[in-house]
């Protein structure tokens, strides 16, 4: 079954001559479960596209649709409550809140939702993040690395069906980036949740299972990468 | 530089309506402190030419100078002779044994009582007053010492002087009562100084926390301190340039308008129109202090610009400085408000100083309200105490009852009465009375106030039910009655002609000769006459004329005019006392026709009209302390409105400010799932916080500083009950509320209509 079906979605900016089609036309279907890569040169449309899924940013036209709902139909509550339950999203530069701790920015969703928070869950996530001797710490008071380690973790932690992130390494180092990608496997293999990452860097989109290829707003290429190196071409519009 | 100028235009631009709103501040500030100097100089202006023009232009007059040594303050250092007169009332002119030289005339309005005639030609033999004033009037007292000593020296023995108003106006006053007068202006207008330099260097905070990125920045590319102070200056300068002039004009135009307001509504107690004066210096002054006051404001906030580190820009937070421990908060406020809470928490604690200036803005202007509100219920009970209405409009004391009656038919008067006054004592020493006699239509409806139902007016006899007791100290109190409905009082009536004399007789109402003979025919030592009279009703009404709130210090039988004792006893033991006419309207004409007759001889004659009297229109003079009153509450009001306009800017600025700072924060909450509403709850719940904080501390200071109005006042031991302004503390509260959440939903409005991710993506945090 499909989590996330997308159809002719489209996003622009500005008028007449200044119209920039940031997403054009844009449809495709992620089943659940998947980990999918998104890449593409810089301003093809990218982070447009995962903003409008994470229902943080409205589309021009077309549907989203997630869990058989169609969120662009969502008013703000909903949409509100839609971004605390069904996604997690990691942004670029990690917007954290900077009053919050390490633990608050994390439970944060669950906070917001008045969910219980399962400790040992939260105890074996910051472990796992690295961050242990961290936790009552402020966002300012952490490196870039660890910052974004924190923003993985306040989208992973409410365990939320998709997760979303703006190339979550583009501030790192490799190694540093290594270890972020390994979390979100660990989260995909463990909970099974959908990921759908974009990024520039191609030795990250190998970690994927399907890598969509972003140009000018439009899908040009789709491909299905098997454990065994098969591939599945898809068309784009 | 010229880049750096750019950027401030566009920074004043981009924030337009906070710049606007500090302009409103400065303007008002500026032009409040203007306009209470402006109204107070024009009412000591006015009072000045008032006093002028009836007695002239003179600190002090020396009187009885002989004609040989006016010369000695002529040539004195310390004064300047106006001018001097012969001290007679009057100048008789015989023809040829003198001549007389005319050195001049000064003008004499209606009001000159006819003394000092005008200028003579000195002569040694006659007296002169001779009216001077002081070369320095601050140096009064020494000036006075010293002429009266040349004076004496110059062998004038007794020496007389009167000084007038003008000297003190003039300045020649002690030196305690000028320190008071400076320091209650002083302080009246340092409040106002305060509240603007709050709102200038609260407005220069904003805008350079706003900007911290910008100046980081551009020092981090090599921008020197210098320049950047040099930016928050001529912020401040380009806001001053435009703020002070235009409080001027604001404040010129508003004494005018209240001078105006003061004519159209009051003269009479006033006595004098409210001339338009606009003291240049004073203004002048202001101005540059205004200036200054500005500058000193961008002082600190231009150091904190220019002190801004290259890693405020670089680092991709704003909030370098904030510590772990400082916003903690207990589990408590996680458990109660959830995770609302405890950001709005956060919030509080982490901008500490971004909400003291909120804080403090409304506690001083609630404050101020509580105090200024305080001083006018005050004010107002003290100037309602003069209207005391008691219900009359026009009153006559003394006179005759044909005299009453007189008018009561000519002018068909409705509804009036009058009194007869006895020199009555309770024998039975129980309390202090006095008999007192009612006009018979006025008694039948007092009785009927009172709750009398029977139809035997003419023996009812209605106690007032309190008095007012005067102790030995000036102190008073309040005292009710020991009688009982159903006692019998016995009383005591002393012979008026033993206390006033015989002539009584002719001043006197009713002459009831048969009354008379039989007390002339009695031994005319025991002049005592005793009455008993029964207690039919016990009252709190007063009859028209009577005052509710006042009494002297008897308690009161009233019994009609009707009444046999009357009947027996009047002219010898009553008088007539006053006549009060309740219908409106008719003061004026009533007056004019006693005028036109008070001094003809057949009225006189025909109404035996020896006693004199005196009259009052009462309506005039009510209306006219009613406008007074206005007048004052106008006044206040007003200055407490500025006050609190003023506070609102800055409550505003800081308030807007401090969300739109915070948009890219709150885009962040929503975009991990924050509804509106529970975004709207943690909003509300931060303004609640520190709303209940300002309240405390305003409120616990406005009630220190009527408390402390009351002491003052009450130091007098004058009685004076304390106040507890109730009102405006209900109103400060629900103002704050409203003010707050109003500019709240404000600047929320502004936040919402944003798109969560452009927010997001702003650079600054
Ligand atoms: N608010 C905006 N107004 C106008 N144009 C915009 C706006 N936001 C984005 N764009 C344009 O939309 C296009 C897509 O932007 P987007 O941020 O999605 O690119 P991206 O693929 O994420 O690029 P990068 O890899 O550099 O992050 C760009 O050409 C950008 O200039
Ligand atoms: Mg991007």
């Amino acid at each position: 079954m499909s989590i996330l079906e997308v159809r002719n979605l489209s996003k622009s900016y500005g008028k007449g001559d200044n119209l920039v089609k940031a997403v054009d036309d844009v449809s495709f279907t992620v089943e659940e479960g998947d980990f999918v890569a998104i890449i593409g040169a810089s301003g093809s449309g990218k982070s447009t596209l995962l903003h409008m899924i994470g229902g943080v940013d409205n589309p021009s036209s077309g549907e989203i649709i997630v869990d058989g709902e169609d969120i662009t139909k969502y008013n703000s509550d909903k949409l509100a409550i839609f971004r605390r339950e069904k996604v997690g999203i990691i942004y670029q530069f990690y917007n954290l809140i900077p009053i919050l701790t390490v633990q608050e920015n994390i439970t944060l969703p669950c906070d917001l939702a008045k969910k219980e928070i399962n400790q040992d869950y939260l105890k074996e996530l910051i472990e796992m993040l690295g961050l242990s001797d961290r936790v009552k710490h402020l966002p300012n008071q952490l490196s870039g690395g660890q910052q974004q380690r924190v923003a993985i973790g306040r989208a992973l932690f409410g365990q939320p069906k998709i997760i979303l992130a703006d190339e979550p390494t583009g501030n790192l180092d490799k190694k540093a980036g290594d270890e972020i990608v390994k979390l979100l496997e660990v989260a995909h293999a463990k909970y099974r949740q959908t990921i759908i990452i974009v990024t520039h860097d191609i030795s990250i989109a190998q970690h994927a299972q399907r890598i969509i290829t972003f140009e000018d707003g439009k899908i040009i290429k789709d491909e299905r990468r098997e454990e065994h190196e098969d591939s599945d071409e898809a068309q784009s519009h | 530089m010229k880049i750096l100028t750019k950027l401030n235009r566009i920074n004043l631009r981009q924030n337009r309506a906070r710049t606007i709103v500090t302009i409103i501040g400065v303007v008002l500030s500026v032009a409040l402190i203007l306009s209470v100097i402006g109204v107070a100089t024009s009412f000591l202006n006015s009072l000045r030419l008032r006093e002028i023009e009836e007695y002239g232009d003179y600190h002090i007059v020396y009187r009885d100078v002989p004609g040989n040594l006016v010369s000695v303050i002529e040539e004195s250092k310390y004064a300047n002779i106006q001018y001097y007169s012969d001290h007679i009332d009057y100048i008789v002119l015989e023809d040829g044994t003198k001549d007389y030289y005319v050195a001049g005339l000064f003008p004499r309005n209606s009001y000159t009582p006819i003394t000092d005639a005008g200028m003579l030609r000195r002569d040694e033999e006659h007296l002169y007053n001779v009216f001077i004033k002081y070369r320095n009037p601050h140096d009064y007292s020494h000036s006075e010492k010293m002429l009266t000593r040349e004076l004496r020296d110059a062998g004038m023995d007794e020496i007389e002087t009167r000084s007038t108003l003008i000297a003190t106006l003039d300045g020649c006053v002690p030196e305690t009562t000028r320190i008071l007068l400076w320091s209650l202006s002083v302080l009246a207008i340092g409040t106002l100084a305060i509240a603007s330099a709050f709102v200038i260097r609260n407005s220069f905070n904003i805008s350079i926390t706003e900007r911290e990125r910008q100046f980081g920045m551009l020092s981090s590319i090599g921008a020197r301190p210098r320049q950047i102070r040099g930016m928050v200056y001529r912020e401040a300068f380009s806001i001053g340039a435009v703020a002070i002039p235009a409080g001027i004009i604001l404040g010129v135009i508003a004494t005018l308008i209240v001078c105006v307001i003061i004519n159209k509504l009051d003269t009479y107690v006033l006595g004098f129109s409210m001339s338009f004066y606009i003291p240049v210096g004073g203004y002048f002054l202001i101005t540059i202090i205004g200036a200054i006051i500005i500058f000193l404001s961008a002082a600190s906030p231009a150091i904190v610009a220019s002190r801004v580190s290259p890693i405020a820009a670089l680092r991709n937070e704003k909030d370098i400085k904030i510590k772990a421990k400082k916003v903690r908060t207990s589990k408590l406020t996680q458990k109660i408000w959830g995770i609302g809470g405890v950001i709005a928490a956060k919030n509080l604690k982490r901008s500490r100083k971004k909400y003291h200036t909120t804080i403090i803005s409304i506690a001083l202007s609630v404050s101020v309200f509580i105090g200024v509100s305080t001083l006018i219920s005050y004010g107002y009970k003290d100037i309602a105490f003069l209207i005391d209405d008691i219900g009359s409009n026009f009153m006559i004391l003394g006179g005759t009852k044909e005299l009453y009656e007189d008018i009561i038919e000519r002018f068909n008067v409705k509804e009036y009465a009058y009194f007869y006054e006895s020199a009555s004592s309770s024998a039975d020493k129980r309390e202090p009375l006095r008999l007192v006699a009612i006009s018979k239509d006025e008694f039948v409806r007092f009785a009927k106030k009172a709750g009398y139902r029977g139809d035997d007016y003419a023996n009812v006899a209605i106690l007032r039910d309190y008095y007012i007791e005067y102790h030995g100290n000036g102190s008073t109190s309040f005292k009710r009655t020991n009688y009982k409905v159903g006692d019998t009082v016995k009383l005591t009536l002393d012979d008026l002609r033993r206390i006033f004399g015989p002539q009584i007789e002719n001043w006197n109402l009713d002459h009831n000769e048969e009354n008379e003979e039989k007390t002339n025919s009695g031994s005319s030592k025991s002049n005592v006459k005793t009455v008993e009279l029964e207690v039919t009703l016990i009252t709190e009404e007063v009859p028209l004329g009577v005052s509710k709130k006042t009494s002297d210090g008897k308690g009161t039988l009233y019994i009609s005019e009707e009444n046999k004792i009357l009947k027996d006893a009047s002219g010898i033991y009553f008088m007539i006392r006053d006549f009060h006419v309740a219908d409106s309207g008719l003061g004026e004409q009533i007056g004019k026709y006693l005028d036109k007759n008070r001094d003809r001889k057949q009225y006189k004659d025909e109404f035996g009209n020896d006693a004199d009297y005196y009259y009052q229109n009462v309506e005039i003079v009510y209306t006219s302390i009613r406008n007074l009153l206005l007048t004052f509450e106008i006044l206040s009001y007003g200055f407490i409105a500025i006050v609190s306009l003023i506070g609102i800017t800055n409550i505003f600025n800081t308030i807007t400010t401090n969300i739109a700072l915070r948009a890219k924060e709150f885009a962040v909450l929503k975009s991990v799932g924050m509804t509106e509403k529970e975004f709207g709850r943690m909003i509300r719940l931060e303004s609640a916080m520190y709303i209940t904080r300002a309240l405390l501390i305003g409120l616990s200071i406005g009630l220190l500083m009527s408390y402390g109005i009351y002491k003052l006042l009450d130091a007098g031991g004058a009685g004076i009950e304390l106040i507890i302004p109730w009102y405006a503390i209900v109103i400060s509260i629900l103002a704050v509320v409203i003010l707050v959440a109003g500019t709240m939903r404000y600047s929320m409005r502004q936040i919402r209509k944003q798109n969560i991710i452009e927010t997001i993506r702003k650079e600054s945090f």
